[in-house]
């Protein structure tokens, strides 16, 4: 047993490494059913320089849009994070799902990026507000991204989703 | 070798800290526990969509009634108590153990979205010490110490490396860049700090530096090496003050003991 345990945290030492190899990455991600094999990246080599923020509007009958309104996600940040930071992981949750949705749409047409996990749970959460404010109504979304060194209005539209019926 | 701690005692001090993050992560959890529900971005009824396993088949029910909420909340309740037994009594047999690493498995499957690579180093962490309490030889004992000890070495050196190639990380136009965002900076600190390039040149090379040499340092003579884990520790903390990565302060110190270890048995 001694043996077998010693090759097992071997095995999962070395995938860590094999990993690396692009060819062999995703024959090891197909295997990687548990995702215990860790990539070691922490920002590299391009990191994530941007926030993104989520809109909506609404559509009446006549199809004439309200103003866009801001889907409110937990950015409360301070000192005390250096200890208790509940809302990071919606956060990180929401960097992931943009940063999924924008990959599907270079590589998918339109209709195969609105079937895809990210775009659904991100109309879900739109949805989900706006059916509150404009029962009856139709919902798009509108994802705008600002780079970490722009000024607070420097923002840049990076995603607009078709009219979704509510 | 007199004073030297051995294997077992490095593994005590890995599952005590591993378990203080432990214990937070599942406090924010519990805090924040509308993240997890159907509502929520880490929800289980559309993640599960990503995987067969969660869509057919027998397993699809057991997922299910497992990972939909607020079931899920039974098993964050159930880590909670399985971290603070950790922390009381150390790894204290298989028992704790291994259902602590399967819950910290079961938390990657239910989604991917909103994990990092904290989460990847608590469940390094609590893999080896799962194997290491169900075949409890001393020789599976060095192996788990050693398999932790160059997770971490290779943690920092790959993602320096990774680095390096990139200008804009050697210049330290990423470095405040990450520190302007709202998620994981301080915005007014890194308009400061944009303004002294050379401050910020001087701060993202060193940081490049410290990451890809990280393995040479572990093999430097001792006071180097110590200097490497010092700065490690002063690392960990200062990512947490400044981008609020709290979550990895306790994972990646908790292989720390298992790093001192090998400088304390290197034959140098």
């Amino acid at each position: 047993m001694g043996s077998i345990a010693i090759v097992f945290l071997g095995a999962w030492l070395l995938s860590t490494v094999i990993v690396l190899i692009p060819q062999a990455r995703e024959a090891i991600r197909a295997w990687d059913l548990l995702q215990l094999i860790p990539e070691w990246r922490f920002f590299a080599p391009r990191p994530g320089r941007n926030d993104y923020f989520l809109l909506y509007r609404c559509h009446d009958a006549d199809r004439k849009p309200t103003p866009w309104k801001e889907v409110s996600l937990s950015r409360d940040r301070g000192f005390h994070n250096v200890i208790w930071n509940p809302c990071r992981r919606e956060r990180k949750a929401w960097l992931d799902m943009v940063s999924e949705l924008l990959d599907v749409y270079k590589g998918q047409p339109n209709a195969g990026a609105q079937a895809s996990v990210p775009y659904i749970a991100i109309l879900r959460a739109v949805s989900r507000e706006a059916k509150a404010s404009h029962p009856g109504h139709s919902v798009q979304f509108l994802i705008v991204s600002r780079d970490g060194l722009a000024g607070a209005i420097e923002m840049a539209p990076v995603l607009m989703s078709s009219v979704h019926s509510l | 070798m007199t004073g030297v701690p051995s294997a077992g005692t490095c593994l005590l001090w890995s599952a005590r800290l591993v378990s203080v993050g432990l214990v937070i992560s599942c406090l924010e959890y519990i805090a924040e526990r509308g993240v997890l529900s159907n509502a929520g971005l880490i929800d289980w009824e559309l993640g599960r969509t990503r995987t067969r396993l969660g869509v057919t088949g027998p397993g699809a029910r057991i997922f299910n009634a497992l990972f939909s909420y607020p079931n899920v909340l039974a098993l964050v309740a159930c880590r909670l108590v399985l971290a603070v037994i950790m922390l009381v009594a150390g790894p204290a047999g298989w028992i704790v153990t291994v259902p602590a690493f399967a819950l910290a498995v079961a938390f990657c499957i239910r989604s991917p979205y909103g994990k990092d690579g904290a989460d990847h180093m608590s469940n390094i962490v609590l893999g080896a010490l799962a194997v290491a309490a169900l075949v409890p030889q001393p020789g599976v004992r060095l192996a788990a110490v050693a398999f932790i000890a160059l997770q971490c070495a290779l943690s920092y050196t790959i993602a320096g490396i990774a680095k390096l190639p990139e200008r804009q990380w050697r210049t330290g136009d990423h470095l405040c860049g990450i520190l302007g965002t709202e998620c994981y900076g301080l915005r007014p600190f890194a308009q400061r700090l944009n303004r002294k390039p050379a401050l910020a040149r001087a701060l993202s090379v060193g940081i490049l530096f410290w990451e890809s040499t990280f393995i040479l340092g572990m093999l430097a003579p001792r006071p180097v090496a110590l200097a490497y884990l010092g700065l490690g520790i002063a690392f960990h903390l200062t990512i947490a003050v400044f981008m609020g990565l709290n979550s990895f302060v306790w994972p990646f110190l908790s292989a720390y003991p298992c790093l001192f270890y090998w400088l304390e048995v290197r034959p140098w």
